[in-house]
């Protein structure tokens, strides 16, 4: 490659992966930590868990991950994922071929809608959302007021359970990573949704269909919605109306962390992996050390501000 | 005075067909309180390099955002190779094979450089996936071209201005545009840069390719285009081939003839002494070993053609710019490294964006009247006293004539010329303003309302000026605005000084070559411009 009047400089190297290796670090340092702090913390078992427990806010997360790089949010991802489980919880039992893809198709419309709204009705996307995660609890208490009913059993051996060393729940997540990163880095989409995020008036002028690029990603937040609402109902074999608000917030945690500020633009999929891991990591923590429920929720709210100013500067 | 050959009357232009590849007939647009351009023409042949220019308002950039697909006309036909065609979007201007490179770039500063090239013409497999190899290896060729040998998988954000300048370029080429427009190709570029630009456009020319540029730069104008389209105040004041054609039947065409008597002429006040000294003021390489004075009681414009630094220096002087020199301020060396730092030296600037950075559109006169101080009419605990502040903003609304139905209004149903009153009229509140510094004064306000701003303006600076023993300067590229407020005009030129005229009896005219031909003088040998000239 002709390079001889500007090559790379050393520093743009670095630069370029930088985020990646601090986020790497900062992982490296948790897990240092806490395995000081519980010896458990390092055992099969418990890593095993955190594996399975990162799946629900991972796909959530990977939802999230393309409508923030446009610059939007969905605020809605969390209750999605629980009207899905509702409806399933309903459904499942009597026929999962017919009622699976209706799970799917119910989540991705949510986030059609979402796109709709924003794009038709240039409503902010902050506000649309907000308005849709109201509508969609509202749906998922009509739908259980309680929490209960049943998911076959068949459905959680299938989906549950461990693939040589590795859990299967986890390999769904990483199947959730390669999509996202696929279509990020290696389509035309992806460009486009960085472009948007970037600069909008730019990308539209340049020839951009802006309004087709963020109904992709916003449907596609509500697609990976139904993919995370099938993992939670194999999981707790069960519906659960309040499932929602926590997953969106972890989820929103995670895409800032992974280095995706909420402007849009920058970062990217295997930044948002390592952001899923460290927020699992850290509620593991705080379940083992026994942190009181209340302190829980200061010290996430304290590490979702925290995440969001660091990556909104620059 | 030498006659000016080859103005075509739109009637005897060639007919449609006849080897023109944009033909623009009557083109008028509107916007709220202007009318940008009134049935204006504009033809372009293959293998020519058209230059449009005029002075700033003249409607060039109007244009080229219409045939871009950017706004849409009011009014008017565009042909394309003898097509009659609606530009709609600037989707359809590609298509047509019209590309632009505006003023403000379009590149994304965050994305890789062949990601910015193939934007929305990325190359895919299946429709989906990026050959992205194949592209890097386009867009190496497409660089090399336009002389950029750089790595196209950096970011856009590595690379200098120019540079950014040729990969837009670069980005035209690619989408094979036959009609290249291009946005003011040399403001950000410097001499050698400027060659390379014009050695590009010269190949594709000789590729049969139609090129137009818009440029404020008279030689550049000279040595690169075959013909001048002049557009002044929204319509054509003539379009020739540019042959025997001097710097001087352009500046002629573009500020025209009549000199509108418009401005208060009254007698000129003795000024005091040295109130501002600016000595070697640099900032970056856009103004350079610029000095002068502005003396109490005076009123000093910066004159030139649009873009040579005038906003950059009044800027700087409000501390928004980084900058190098020596500023004094009543024989007191200043810092004025920030706004709050030159406001608290007595340094206030009235801004031309009125929307953007003046003036707060929902509230009312009376609150924005008061925006800056309400230190005037807050009693103990800054708890407002409302009589006071209304006593205050009547005074003031009557002095300046805004005309409004009651001081509750919101600004934004105001006009334009009433909502820059408001601006001015805040100065009042003004504990102690030493420095005014006026940023286009009178942008976007229709005539009617000019008028009565200068009047208004002109006698309420004259009595501050008076009182306080303040100073003025102002930057407007209006040349008339210049001639009609000033006492002293600083003409710059490529971010030098070229001139100081004292304002009496110059004409718009002689102003301006002035200006421009000091630049000849006084330039060193980094002038972009004072070497283009052609030899012929």
């Amino acid at each position: 490659m002709a390079s001889s009047t500007h090559p790379i400089t050393f520093r743009e190297r670095v630069s370029r992966h930088l985020d990646i290796l601090i986020l790497f670090l900062i992982l490296l340092a948790l897990i240092i930590v806490a395995s000081l702090l519980s010896d458990r913390f390092l055992s099969r078992l418990n890593i095993e868990n955190l594996l399975v427990q990162s799946v629900g806010v991972g796909i959530a997360a990977f939802a999230l991950c393309g409508v923030i790089l446009t610059g939007g949010i969905d605020l809605s991802i969390g209750l999605n994922i629980t009207v899905g489980n509702c409806i399933a919880s309903h459904l499942f039992v009597q026929s999962l071929p017919l009622s699976l893809p209706l799970v799917l198709l119910t989540c991705t419309s949510a986030g059609l809608v979402n796109g709709l709204g924003i794009t038709r009705l240039r409503l902010n996307p902050f506000i649309m959302t907000f308005g849709m995660m109201l509508i969609l609890q509202g749906a998922a208490l009509f739908l259980r007021p309680e929490p209960g009913g049943e998911i076959p059993v068949g459905f959680n051996s299938f989906l549950m359970g461990n693939l040589g060393p590795i859990p299967r729940p986890f390999l769904l997540l990483l199947v959730c990573f390669a999509l996202s990163w696929v279509i990020l880095k290696k389509t035309r989409l992806g460009t486009h949704i960085y472009a948007i995020g970037n600069n909008e008036r730019s990308a539209s002028l340049s020839g951009i269909n802006i309004g087709r690029v963020k109904l992709f990603a916003y449907s596609f937040c509500g697609f990976l919605g139904g993919v995370g609402a099938l993992f939670y109902s194999a999981q707790t074999l069960s519906g659960d109306p309040n499932l929602g608000l926590p997953i969106t917030l972890d989820a929103i945690t995670a895409v800032a962390l992974g280095g995706v500020p909420l402007i849009g633009g920058r970062g990217g999929a295997v930044g948002v992996l390592f952001g899923i891991f460290i927020v699992t990591i850290i509620s593991n923590i705080l379940n083992l050390a026994n942190v009181n429920t209340f302190y829980q929720y200061v010290i996430k709210g304290t590490i979702l501000l925290v995440a969001v100013a660091a990556t909104s500067r620059r | 005075m030498p006659e000016i050959r080859g103005i075509r009357p739109a009637g005897n232009g060639p007919q449609p067909g006849n080897g023109f590849v944009v033909e623009m007939e009557g083109i008028s647009k509107e916007f709220p309180g202007t009318k940008a351009l009134d049935g204006v023409s504009f033809r372009l042949r293959p293998g020519e390099i058209h230059a449009l220019i005029g002075e700033n308002g003249a409607g060039k950039s109007t244009l080229i955002k219409i045939l871009g697909g950017i706004y849409r006309a009011d009014q008017g036909r565009i042909r394309i190779n003898g097509q009659a065609v609606d530009i709609r979007d600037p989707q359809t201007a590609r298509r047509l094979g019209i590309g632009v490179v505006f003023q403000e770039f379009n590149l994304i500063p965050e994305l890789s450089v062949v990601e910015n090239l193939f934007l929305s013409l990325e190359k895919t497999r299946a429709g989906l996936f990026l050959r992205r190899r194949e592209m890097i290896r386009a867009a190496a060729a497409v660089l090399e071209k336009v002389g950029l040998d750089i790595d196209p998988t950096r970011k856009v954000s590595a690379f200098s201005v120019a540079e950014q300048q040729l990969m837009e370029i670069a980005k035209a080429i690619l989408t094979e545009a036959r009609i290249l427009i291009l946005d003011e190709p040399t403001a950000v570029l410097a001499a050698p840069e400027v060659a390379n630009l014009f050695r590009i456009m010269r190949e594709f020319k000789a590729q049969g390719r139609a090129l137009a540029f818009v440029s404020h730069r008279l030689d550049e104008v000279l040595e690169i285009s075959d013909q001048v389209t002049v557009l002044k105040d929204g319509a054509n004041a003539g379009s020739l081939p540019n042959e025997n054609v001097s710097r001087n039947d352009l500046i002629r065409l573009m500020v025209g003839q009549e000199f509108k008597d418009i401005f208060f002429q009254g007698e000129k006040k003795t000024a005091g002494g040295v109130l501002l000294r600016v000595s070697n003021l640099w900032v970056g390489d856009k103004i350079r070993d610029v000095s002068f004075n502005v003396r109490a009681g005076e009123i000093v414009a910066l004159g030139g053609l649009e873009g040579h630094g005038q906003q950059t220096v009044l800027e700087a002087l409000f501390g928004l710019h980084r900058h190098r020199g020596q500023v004094e301020l009543e024989g007191r060396p200043v810092r004025l490294s920030s706004p709050r730092e030159a406001l608290k030296q007595g340094i206030m600037m009235v801004t031309d964006d009125r929307k953007g950075e003046g003036l707060a559109l929902d509230l009312s006169v009376l609150h924005n009247l008061g925006l800056l101080n309400h230190g005037r009419f807050t009693g103990w605990g800054g708890v407002i006293n409302s009589s006071r502040e209304k006593a205050l903003a009547g005074g003031v609304i009557d002095r300046l004539g805004i005309k409004t139905p009651s001081l509750g209004q919101q600004v934004k149903f105001l006009s334009g010329g009433n909502q820059q009153k408001i601006l001015v009229g805040r100065i009042t509140y003004l504990p102690r303003v030493r420095l005014l510094l006026f940023k286009e004064l009178t942008r976007g306000v229709d005539v009617g309302a000019k008028i009565e701003i200068y009047n208004q303006l002109h006698d309420m600076v004259k009595d501050l000026a008076a009182e306080a023993r303040i100073g003025i300067l102002f930057y407007s590229s209006d040349m008339l605005e210049i001639l009609g407020l000033s006492d002293r005009i600083v003409g710059l030129y490529d971010g030098r000084v070229t001139a100081v005229l004292e304002n009496k009896g110059l004409s718009e005219e002689k102003l301006m070559s002035e200006i421009i031909q000091g630049a000849g003088k006084a330039g060193g040998g980094t002038g972009a411009a004072g070497e283009a000239a052609p030899a012929g």
